[in-house]
């Protein structure tokens, strides 16, 4: 230990550029993966906005469209329709991957994993390192295809082919789709070196008495999604190579018997496209949790820290974790139940896809229950939380209609689809990730994010977020399709004209919000309240380290661990929170495995207790913990 | 000089123009506007509008760009050449691989999207669309009729919020907003000077999310009370109700738990807020309740997973399907195509090799096989024609280069470099093999005896550009993409199915509603039943659709009756397309 901190004390002088650019440190690291998918986050939401003004307004001409994107993809101000596509396939693959994966995940699994299990850095700093630096070049060659003649990939952020596969099936599978997939591969490179750093280092380096039963919900969370990134991206990295095989070099894995308007009879036989979707789905339904898991994660720890109560079930909590791990890599069928695969691996999807609902629902009954009789501190990252889980309520039960293979075959592809994921992966994550950010502001920068600014961009980002994605579902039921560019020639679908508008003004407003939380973020950075150590009085390690932070983290020695990170409001103390580095002395020692023997002792008195509305109750007013 | 030459070229096409659609000569020379008062145009402007809305519709607006450019005043534009614009409608593809320059022009302008043939039309049809163009369309085209229909009842956000009232609105609003936190940054700094909180946060917090939770449900309930009427329509297949009810039966499921679960999360953030003295209740677990609430939406999936479970196979494995009446639905980019199977009531064999102009799906009959291969072949040698003068074109080019400015010039630039590059020639080759292994197979295939897809079961089949079904009678749509994937969706029908290149799929449903019927449940005699494409397929994925006829037996026997067989009259039919086509290429070849 006592080298570590000789090495804390008098490191070596830090340039700018070693400090700020090619830092090695999990902290440093994490604000860069922070603040460019914040920057990735806003042009994707700029993009939406684009788009969203062609779906309200089609026959108006928007003088500002034209000065942005120039006269060949606004020409008078409207949106090209190719161009639409476009920024629909561009505002997918960069909300999907670059914020909500990287943005997220690698945020807070860098800030969040050394700290919370005690530990000086990453397992492999210098892959860390590369992590970051593979995803913003990745980010910069997404970007670029903006900027190519034939314009962005276009054929949607699932990029089926073969309309991907062939540049002569639409503009947008020219440069721009293979700069598209140079971006996923390096994206995957940085997703996996990330993923293999998360998961040894909370393996092999968590503090002395640091058990994996006493691991805070955000380290579960982080680490089971590291597994599941790196099980699932090599499976998307392989269909992409092979679908850059039938774009350059004539193959055919996915590519059959294809007469193109503008190329005639083309050579292909024997390939499938059904076989990329297989692939691209065994990455893309993991990746919904990939995306959503680390968002739980934060919202249990944040959740419980403001209600000043244990998470209820922690458990329960962990296992409903590896249960949706688990099962999230079986049920990818249901993105294709109509795509032309056999039925019958339809009915099967179908049965594991509504498997999966379950440890979803046990997740949100256990937030409902930590809520229940605590003492609830409104902070802003509380907000986003509570935000969270009442879009995890709307979007997760919407999931169970399309689910049902059967139902999915009259709402698959409508707007019901777009408003179901939009809310349970995109707002929910989105609001885990704000949540985080201003939880852990004071532990990126040691001050306080201004409180009215949070509270503000809480309720126009949530208000605004309801108002844009909750009509889709009336939209879709009403078999609206999605990724139409204008319904000049469906004039049934005319009455969801002003729907439509009000959706636009929604998310306008709801940029608007952003720019407060951007004002908010970057000013405080710099004027903002100084934080003290611990400013939510939470109980993980994370606060117990000093205000500077520091490279190692701790200046003396790693603290040792002796209870679990929920000790909240737990009578046998006066304060509302004991931190797990606390010793404890005797009587409250393992204060988790007496309150379990406790249960068992008054389980076994007579039989084993029925479940009824009358122990329900019983055991409701009884608490079985101390 | 390349005036010079591409005059030439237009006297040409000219010539062999006026020489070989001397039938349609009438109307071209009326092409010019006014055309009123000259017998029988009326008539053919109304035929131009219904096959603009068939053939055209999907990539072309009279106004605006939508895949292909604005159609308004194309006839201005192309006034002295209408020959080449016919050829260019008719096959642009053909053109371009000539070297024609304008048509290469266009075809770099568009980024190398080409525009679907149309040699099954007439020249006549060609000239009747032409006019219905020349003639501004006409006020209920299928073009923007989309707010028109709802403008009477709906409130018409359009225009008015970009007027200045709203400008000063917004600007109003902004300043609020700017007061309101000035404000807030003052009451922080009276708090910071003071150490006290000035405002409750907490408190007002609590509260808000009562006050959103009674507008949230408030908000579900009013969208619900207007739009419910639009939701899941009628349905018209007979699986279609039975799916409706296991909708009704998930949202029993689910609706509730929505509600109680959101209200017990705004609840509890009001009821339990922080006050002053009061501690959190110590509360880790509780196994029965965690094993009540994991079992009962384990129940309720299981009855909806069953349910589903079911109703899946019904719909999608049921062996009644193979029993029921076939067509084939046809998609391509952008458009669909029906075929029936004619008198034989049975569906020939299509191979994608076989597509072209006049057989659009690639039905197999040996004589259109034969013939395509002589086509394909003299498309080999016009193409290595081309080739040929590559080096010539380049020398042309590069002496052409002078005296030109700016974007013109970095086009010239460009067109020198795709030559240079070799890109031109790399092209040409690999369409050239492309050509030669489709003629291959084709030839290949002509040799089989054994098995062969010409069974001549195809002949009588009908290709046609909407669906006609009977009511009550169970039908099999067997659905082939030509190019990407599509997906065919008839929301009334509660029918979707992907349509993808190379993997045939299918789907069984019996309508249960004629138009006539659902016109009047819907109170619009306008209504029609369409197909409409749900998969993204391309730039104008949005404009395809086919119109769906649901109607007693007569009248279907009626409709079908008048349709005519693909190869059923091809003698004189295809006699006529070869004498067009074929001197006319070869013009064409020697540009």
């Amino acid at each position: 230990m006592s080298s570590s901190v000789a090495h804390a004390d008098h490191h070596h002088e830090e340039t700018f550029l070693s400090k700020y650019v090619f830092s090695m440190d999990h902290k440093m690291i994490s604000k860069q993966f922070l603040i460019t998918g914040i920057i990735m986050g806003l042009i994707g939401m700029a993009m939406s906005i684009a788009f969203r003004l062609q779906l309200a307004y089609p026959d108006t001409s928007f003088p500002i469209l034209e000065w942005f994107f120039g006269s060949k993809w606004a020409p008078d101000g409207k949106l090209d329709a190719g161009y639409y596509m476009a920024l629909v396939t561009m505002h997918g693959t960069i909300m999907v991957f670059y914020v909500l994966t990287a943005g997220l995940s690698g945020t807070f699994a860098n800030l969040l994993l050394p700290l919370q299990i005690g530990a000086r850095d990453m397992a492999s700093p210098f892959m860390n390192m590369l992590s970051y630096w593979f995803f913003l070049l990745s980010s910069i060659v997404l970007l670029s295809s903006l900027f190519v003649e034939t314009g962005p990939a276009s054929g949607g952020w699932t990029i089926y082919p073969p309309l991907s596969a062939l540049p002569k099936a639409m503009p947008g599978s020219g440069m721009g789709m293979t700069l598209w997939l140079t971006a996923i591969v390096l994206f995957i490179v940085s997703s996996l070196l990330g993923g293999i750093n998360y998961i040894s280092t909370v393996l092999n380096m968590r503090t002395k008495g640091m058990s994996m039963t006493r691991l805070p919900l955000t380290v579960w969370a982080l680490f089971l999604t590291a597994v599941l990134g790196l099980l699932s991206f090599p499976v998307l990295l392989g269909g992409g190579l092979l679908l850059l095989f039938d774009r350059g070099f004539g193959t055919s894995f996915y590519l059959s018997d294809i007469y193109l308007g503008s190329a005639g009879a083309l050579e292909h036989t024997g390939g499938s496209p059904i076989l990329f979707q297989h692939l691209f789905w065994f990455l893309g339904h993991p990746e919904v949790y990939i995306i959503i898991m680390p968002a739980l994660g934060i919202t249990s720890e944040i959740i419980a820290v403001n209600s000043r109560k244990p998470i209820f079930g922690y458990t329960a909590m962990v296992i409903s974790l590896m249960g949706i791990a688990f099962l999230s890599f079986i049920v990818w069928g249901h993105h294709m139940f109509i795509t032309g695969m056999n039925p019958l691996l339809g009915a099967v999807f179908l049965v594991t896809t509504l498997i999966i609902a379950v440890p979803s629902a046990v997740k949100t009954f256990n937030y409902l229950a930590t809520l229940w009789r605590g003492n609830i501190r409104f902070t802003n990252a509380m907000m986003f939380a509570i935000g969270l889980v009442s879009f995890f309520i709307s979007g997760g039960l919407t999931g169970i209609f399309l689910g049902n293979a059967t139902l999915d075959i009259q709402l698959h592809d409508t707007y019901f689809v777009v408003g179901h994921f939009h809310i349970v992966m995109g707002c929910a994550a989105i609001f885990g990730m704000l949540a985080g950010i201003y939880h852990w502001f004071p532990k990126m920068f040691g001050r306080l994010m201004n409180k009215p600014l949070g509270y503000i961009h809480f309720w126009f980002t949530f208000i605004s977020a309801y108002l844009v994605f909750f009509p889709m579902h009336f939209m879709g039921l009403a078999g609206v399709p999605r990724r139409y560019y204008a319904f000049t020639l469906l004039p049934e679908y005319g009455v969801w004209f002003d729907v439509n508008v009000v959706m636009t003004l929604a998310a306008i407003l709801g940029g608007i919000a952003q720019i407060v939380f951007l004002y908010n973020f970057f000013s405080s950075i710099f004027i903002g309240k100084k934080s003290g150590t611990n400013p939510w009085q939470a109980n993980t390690l994370e606060w117990t380290t000093p205000e500077e932070r520091i490279h190692g983290n701790w200046p003396g020695e790693i603290p040792t661990v002796y209870r679990w990170a929920y000790d909240y409001s737990n009578p046998a103390y006066d304060e509302d929170f004991m931190m797990q580095n606390v010793p404890d002395e005797g009587v409250e020692e393992e204060l988790f495995e007496t309150s379990k023997t406790k249960v068992n002792k008054s389980a076994k008195k007579p039989k084993p207790e029925a479940v009824t509305l009358f122990t329900l109750i019983k055991n409701w007013l009884k608490p079985n913990t101390i | 000089m390349i005036t010079i030459i591409k005059n030439p070229v237009k006297l040409l096409l000219l010539f062999f123009g006026l020489f070989y659609f001397q039938d349609s000569l009438a109307y071209k020379n009326n092409l010019t506007r006014p055309i009123d008062g000259i017998e029988g145009t009326d008539g053919l402007i109304k035929k131009g509008s219904e096959l603009f809305a068939a053939n055209c519709a999907s990539c072309h607006a009279l106004k605006g760009k939508v895949v292909g450019p604005a159609l308004e005043g194309v006839i201005d534009k192309y006034e002295e050449d209408y020959a080449w614009l016919n050829a260019w409608i008719k096959n642009s593809q053909k053109l371009v691989k000539s070297g024609d320059e304008r048509a290469v022009a266009i075809y770099n302008e568009y980024n190398g999207q080409a525009m679907n043939i149309f040699e099954n039309l007439k020249d006549e049809e060609i000239t009747s669309i032409l006019m219905w163009i020349d003639n501004g369309g006409d006020g209920d085209a299928p073009v923007a009729t989309s707010e028109t229909n709802n403008a009477s009842d709906q409130p018409v956000f359009n225009e008015s919020l970009f007027s200045n009232i709203n400008w000063a609105i917004a600007l109003l609003s902004f300043l609020i907003f700017l007061i309101i936190i000035m404000i807030f940054g003052i009451l922080e700094l009276v708090s910071n000077i003071t150490g006290r909180e000035v405002i409750n946060w907490n408190n007002i917090n609590a509260f808000m999310m009562l006050v959103f939770l009674v507008g949230f449900f408030g908000l579900v309930l009013y969208e619900y009370s207007i739009h419910s009427k639009f939701l899941l329509p009628e349905s018209a297949s007979e699986h279609g109700i039975e799916m409706d009810k296991m909708m009704g039966w998930t949202w029993m499921a689910t609706l509730p738990v929505f509600f109680v679960t959101q209200f017990l999360l705004f609840f509890f953030s009001f009821k339990y807020r922080q006050k002053p003295g009061r501690k959190a209740y110590f509360l880790s677990h509780n196994n029965n309740l965690e094993y009540v609430w994991t079992l009962v939406p384990a129940v309720v999936l299981a009855i909806l997973v069953s349910g589903g479970f079911k109703m899946w196979n019904k719909i999608l494995r049921s062996d009644d399907s193979k029993n029921a009446k076939q067509i084939e639905v046809f998609a391509y980019q952008f458009g669909w195509n029906a075929r029936y199977p004619g008198e034989d009531g049975k569906l020939g064999k299509a191979n994608y090799n076989l597509i072209n102009g006049i057989n659009p799906l690639g039905v197999a009959n040996r004589e259109h096989a034969t013939e395509l291969i002589k086509e394909l072949k003299e498309d080999i040698a016009s193409m290595e024609a081309t080739i040929a003068k590559i080096p010539k074109e380049l020398a042309k080019l590069k002496s052409t280069l002078g005296g030109r400015e700016d974007e013109d010039r970095d086009n010239h630039l460009k067109k020198i470099h795709s030559y240079e590059s070799g890109d031109v020639e790399n092209d040409l080759r690999l369409t050239i093999r492309a050509r030669n292994t489709q003629i291959e197979r084709l030839t290949g295939a002509l040799k089989i005896n054994e098995g062969s897809m010409f069974t001549g079961e195809g002949d009588d089949d009908q290709v046609v550009q909407e669906i006609h079904l009977v009511k009550d009678e169970p039908i099999r749509l067997k659905f082939r993409a030509r190019d990407v994937i599509h997906s065919a969706y008839l929301p009334y029908f509660r029918t979707q199915m992907n349509v993808v290149p190379g993997l045939p799929t299918e789907f069984t449903f019996t309508p249960i509603k004629s138009t006539e019927e659902m016109r009047a449940i819907k109170g619009d005699p306008e209504f029609d039943y369409y197909l409409i494409c749900n998969k993204i397929c391309g730039n104008a994925h949005f404009n395809m659709k086919m119109k769906v006829v649901v109607e007693d037996e007569a009248s279907y026997n009626q409709w079908i009756n008048q349709q005519t067989g693909l190869f059923a009259n091809k003698d004189t039919k295809e006699g006529d397309d070869d004498e067009n086509s074929n001197p006319e290429s070869e013009v064409l070849a020697i540009n």
